[in-house]
């Protein structure tokens, strides 16, 4: 059934999204077109016009995904998808799985066309290109990352797919919650309402998490100017307490700062419970008015 | 669970924040029989298909459809209709059909496009371009073309013309199993009394009456539509 309910979900959202993506193509197009028949004016408009919906592709891309979350599952289609013999967590890893891949795709579409554009306008030439792939290997070499490349791509795409997921949860948790019967007065408040608690309550969270868990960047300059950085099993609040208890580490022109990472510990536990609580909320306290 | 009872309530409460929907229902419903559930608006009529159907279920009190608690088992034997819309403006009706096929082994897709043929209906037509009571009719071939053991219509004949009326009974009562069960809520009591087994008078949340037509009928000496009338009279001066 999970199968089924992941095409059923594609077909229903590959009726609008892609069309948000041909939109940024088509510009892209039109202003690589106009550049090379020396049309100026069109060409910059749409320029301007390419860079903006490179930007926002991917906020509308995820208020699609949040409204078709809400309107399939809490407004009138939830008479349908609420009835499907299917478990309630089914519903909801369907729906992420799929939005993870618009959204993902998204990303990579701006990514293409924002490329795609610069490399047309600022690489005439090949020589100016293999200038430009110098240059960003340098970049790789002083942070240090030039011999792990593929670690590095690796951990960002990670990254990057935790916070898709994460996004995606927390709005699906809001609408979710929020749409729970002790809500229904609220109408489309409640979601909202939920949405900003839950904001409020993560902002503390990782604020703690990036101040008091023992994991940290440790970053040293020296005159003013990186020299290197490594993980420490440190909090970066004693680091703070430090620095203002003149007490830090600064020798010879060396500057020591930690950056507090514990937050990216704590962020797969508090997106597993959002979906044990959003998949739970949708079989126990589900009310469709 | 009671001998042939296929739809067991017990001590049902139901509440929107203060607002009490359905207090101490209790009900047994067996299978083989078409119920008419009837009430006045907001009685609760809605809501009661609704927690059956699985779509609520935060209520106090109990709930066993087939022995079993609303859920994804009970979803699979369980036909329902709401009163709205449900398909998404740019299904076809073919669309649904296919998505109905996917989900439920029991839809039956050349009884679905029989019935669709016999409403004139166009398998291509997005949702969008039908009428509110071409799109009412769409949904009730879906849910007729299931071989289901229970049937849950809410509203079924609410936005069609009177002609069309008793073709949906027709339909209706055409695709109906002998083994299953039919709830149907309906305001248009005199136009669908005659295929009531039973019914069920809802008021406000609580049992005002549940008896055979039948009975009605000999006890009574009035049509259903008659009794209703009379149990839910409202004083209006003009």
């Amino acid at each position: 059934m999970f199968g089924k309910l992941v095409k059923h979900e594609f077909r229903a959202t590959a009726r609008i999204i892609p069309f948000v993506f041909l939109v940024t193509i088509f510009l892209a197009l039109v202003h690589v077109l106009t550049g090379r028949l020396n049309l100026g004016a069109l060409s910059k408009i749409s320029l301007v016009l390419t860079v903006l919906m490179c930007f926002a592709q991917i906020p509308i891309t995820f208020a699609l995904l949040i409204w078709r979350y809400y309107k399939n599952m809490y407004s009138n289609e939830a008479y349908l998808t609420q009835t499907l013999p299917v478990p309630p967590s089914q519903l909801l890893w369907s729906k992420l799985l799929v939005g993870y891949v618009w959204a993902a795709a998204s990303y990579l579409v701006a990514a293409a066309v924002g490329f795609g554009v610069a490399a047309a306008d600022l690489f005439k030439t090949s020589a100016e290109f293999r200038d430009f792939r110098g240059e960003f290997h340098q970049l790789l070499t002083f942070v240090g990352l030039e011999d792990h490349q593929a670690v590095m791509i690796f951990i960002l795409l990670v990254l990057f797919s935790i916070s898709i997921v994460t996004l995606l949860a927390e709005a699906y948790f809001a609408i979710t919650v929020g749409s729970s019967s002790k809500m229904h007065g609220l109408g489309i408040g409640g979601p909202i309402l939920v949405f900003f608690a839950e904001y409020v309550v993560l902002q503390v969270v990782n604020t703690a998490a990036v101040l008091f868990i023992p994991l940290g960047l440790q970053i040293m300059s020296k005159n003013g100017e990186l020299s290197q950085f490594k993980l420490v099993s440190q909090t970066m609040f004693s680091q703070v307490m430090d620095s203002l208890n003149n007490s830090g580490t600064r020798n010879a022109g060396m500057d020591t700062g930690i950056i507090g990472i514990g937050s990216m510990i704590l962020l797969p536990f508090i997106l597993a419970a959002m979906l044990i609580i959003t998949s739970r909320f949708i079989a126990r306290h589900t009310s469709i008015k | 669970m009671s001998e042939m009872s296929i739809i067991e309530i017990h001590n049902l409460d139901k509440k929107f924040g203060t607002n009490t929907v359905l207090s101490d229902l209790s009900l047994n419903l067996e299978a083989g029989k078409i119920i008419g559930l009837l009430g006045p608006n907001g009685c609760g009529k809605s809501t009661l298909l609704k927690i059956m159907a699985g779509l609520t279920s935060d209520y106090k009190g109990a709930v066993l459809i087939d022995g079993k608690n609303p859920g994804q088992d009970t979803k699979a034997i369980t036909s329902y209709l709401p009163e709205m819309t449900y398909l998404s403006g740019w299904m076809r009706p073919k669309d649904a059909f296919d998505y109905f096929a996917d989900f439920y082994p029991d839809f039956d897709r050349v009884k679905a496009q029989e019935m669709l043929r016999q409403f004139r209906l166009d398998e291509k037509q997005p949702i969008k371009n039908m009428s509110k009571g071409m799109q009412e009719k769409v949904q009730l071939i879906l849910v007729m073309a299931r071989k289901a053991k229970i049937y849950l219509l809410d509203e079924p004949m609410g936005g069609v013309d009177p002609a069309s009326r008793s073709a949906i009974l027709d339909v209706t009562l055409k695709q109906y199993q002998e083994d299953s069960i039919m709830i149907f809520a309906t305001h248009l009591i005199a136009d669908v009394e005659k295929i009531f087994d039973s019914v069920i008078f809802l008021g406000y949340g609580e049992l005002k009456l549940f008896e055979e037509v039948d009975q009605i009928r000999e006890k009574y000496g009035k049509s259903v539509d008659e009794l209703f009338r009379e149990v839910f009279a409202c004083s209006v001066s003009l």
